[in-house]
């Protein structure tokens, strides 16, 4: 059987050096996937097994990526470039299905600032109209009168350029403007009144001061730190200095975070711990491929193919794991699509497909090595009397 | 089927280290759930800093759900390298007159108990992690005795029913073989 499959180059080394890579590429391809439908229980179970595998991992690395991708739109459009961001103690929320940040507490209120300092605070919560949440924020510079709404505020909230809006009993002017979350800002007054005090504050030093966390220390009661993957304690206002941190902008390492904290929970833990068990079902199925066809390696062994064996393992391991991918990956999707409908970006399931797909090759191949270090471990003859 | 089942429980017993891995990749997926379901409270508080508590929460369980599906893919793996391994053995069974079925129930003893076995003892480990987690302090378990009970049994259940469906096709596709081919050398 062996033999018939790989035809006349094969049985010859010399012939099959002088066949062109893709010619061979082809007869292995061909040889692996008749291997394959030879054992069909075996290969059914191995790509479902990997595929379920791939699909935990593509769901736990959309929602990471997804944080990621939309923390940074988020922080820019809701914090900006601040060069010191102070949160409350209770910290600030990302809220992935408005894509935007939302502070847990009343905004801090600070003592011993340097006069110069300039200090804005920004109010923020969830506020409900028409039976639809979006992330109110209320700043002091928007002009009195006007209700700045974002593009996806204004077409999921049915508001027009130019129309009117009544939020807390005070009537607005709709300005519709770019942006990536699902807010409305509007004057502080007019937010108060809806969404009370919960807030940060945005503090700007005058230009050439340095020193900026040293000052900053000086502020009774402040944490103050330049790691945007700390969090605040519950007790304390934390400030953020964004300025600095070498190769990466604050906004960049702070959405990074945010991606890291999915990674790091037990959604994370459980993701990992799924593609170790991936990998198990590989090296188990191979190895059973491997005592299932002993005598068939020992013949190959005995005429002088040993390296052979691993091309064969390493042919049969792309086409699993190439298949396992694509059913895992539509898996994965079709999950999230159900559990999570409209909450993912495209671009976010893009990019945690792709990064699986960097695991897979790694993990082909040593899925492969390891039943054939098995094999070639043994003599033919040894092979060859396996019943 | 008494018989059949006696005679499966022997021949496990036989290979029982065959069911070490299958019954620990179980062990390893019905620990995670028993985790997931006991800390159910706790993880949505931690869903909840994300912003989303209930739909991270749900995914999961959702994705734990998938790995004892991956355990129970493992142990379905195990099953069929064990019919291939008793292929001689089917045979005699099958010549001998043995009902089909009896030889079905015979094979399928093995994995169901691996995952079982596996299932009950990712179970257990996991709620000791929880107790010990709660007792030193570093976790807050909320669950009640009944809750972690019934997650241990459904878990357990799960298992075992996910594995038997997995396994059931590659077994009964062995025992319809013709005892004549189950006894040929292979190759």
């Amino acid at each position: 059987m062996v033999t018939a499959a790989l035809e006349p180059n094969v049985a010859d080394p010399h012939a099959s050096e002088a066949a062109s890579g893709r010619g061979r590429g082809l007869k292995l391809l061909r040889f692996g996937v008749r291997n394959l439908r030879r054992r069909p229980e075996y290969t059914v179970l191995s790509v479902t097994g990997i595929a379920l595998v791939i699909a935990v991992v593509i769901i736990v690395q959309s929602i990471a990526t997804s944080f990621d991708i939309a923390g940074t739109q988020a922080f820019a459009d809701d914090v900006g470039n601040t060069p010191v961001w102070v949160v409350p103690a209770q910290g600030v929320t990302y809220n992935p299905a408005l894509g935007a940040l939302l502070p847990n507490g009343a905004a801090p209120s600070l003592q011993n600032l340097p006069p110069a300092w300039t200090v804005r605070m920004t109010l923020g919560g969830i506020w409900t109209y028409r039976g639809k949440h979006v992330a109110l924020y209320g700043i002091s510079t928007p002009a009195q009168g006007v209700a700045v709404v974002s593009q996806r505020a204004s077409e999921s909230l049915g508001l027009a350029d130019g129309s009117a809006i009544s939020i807390g009993g005070h009537r607005l002017t709709v300005r519709v403007r770019g942006g990536n979350g699902t807010y409305i800002r509007v004057p502080a007054g007019v937010a108060r009144s809806v969404i009370g005090d919960r807030g940060w504050l945005s503090i700007t030093p005058p230009a050439g001061v340095t020193g900026v966390g040293a000052a900053l220390s000086r502020v009774p009661g402040l944490m103050v730190t330049t790691q945007p993957t700390r969090g605040a304690d519950g007790r304390h206002p934390l400030a953020y200095v964004t300025t600095g941190g070498g190769l990466f902008t604050f906004q960049s390492r702070y959405s990074a975070a945010l991606g890291g904290r999915v990674s790091g929970s037990l959604l994370g833990i459980i993701s990992k711990i799924a593609l170790v068990l991936g990998f198990v079902i590989a090296v188990t199925s191979f190895l059973a491929a491997v005592y299932e066809r002993r005598r068939e390696f020992g013949i190959l062994a005995s005429i002088g193919l040993s390296d052979e064996v691993l091309y064969f393992f390493l042919m049969e391991a792309l086409i699993i794991f190439a298949a396992a991918y694509l059913v895992g990956a539509a898996i994965g999707i079709a999950l999230l699509v159900l559990v999570l409908p409209g909450q993912l970006s495209l671009s976010s399931v893009l990019q945690a497909c792709a990064l699986t797909l960097t695991y897979l090759p790694a993990l082909g191949i040593f899925a492969a090595l390891v039943p054939t270090h098995r094999i070639v471990q043994q003599r033919p003859a040894d092979l060859l009397r396996a019943e | 089927m008494m018989k059949a089942f006696r005679y499966g429980l022997r021949a496990a017993a036989r290979r029982r280290r065959w069911a070490v891995l299958p019954a620990a990749t179980t062990a390893t997926g019905a620990g995670l759930l028993v985790v997931v379901l006991c800390l159910l409270p706790d993880i949505r508080r931690q869903s909840a800093a994300f912003g989303n508590a209930s739909d991270l929460a749900r995914i999961t369980v959702i994705v734990s759900l998938v790995v004892v599906l991956v355990g129970a893919i493992e142990v379905a793996i195990g099953a069929t390298r064990a019919v291939g391994q008793r292929r001689t053995e089917i045979g005699i069974l099958s010549a001998s007159g043995t009902n089909p079925a009896n030889v079905v129930a015979m094979i399928l003893v093995e994995p169901v108990l691996s995952a079982v076995a596996g299932a009950a003892v990712g179970a257990i480990l996991a709620v000791a992690g929880i107790v010990a987690g709660g007792v030193s302090g570093a976790l807050h378990p909320a669950a009640k005795p009944a809750t972690v009970a019934q997650s241990v049994v459904l878990t357990v259940l799960l298992a075992a029913g996910a594995s038997l469906l997995a396994s059931v096709i590659p077994v009964v596709n062995a025992v319809r073989r013709p005892p004549v081919e189950s006894l040929q050398r292979r190759h």
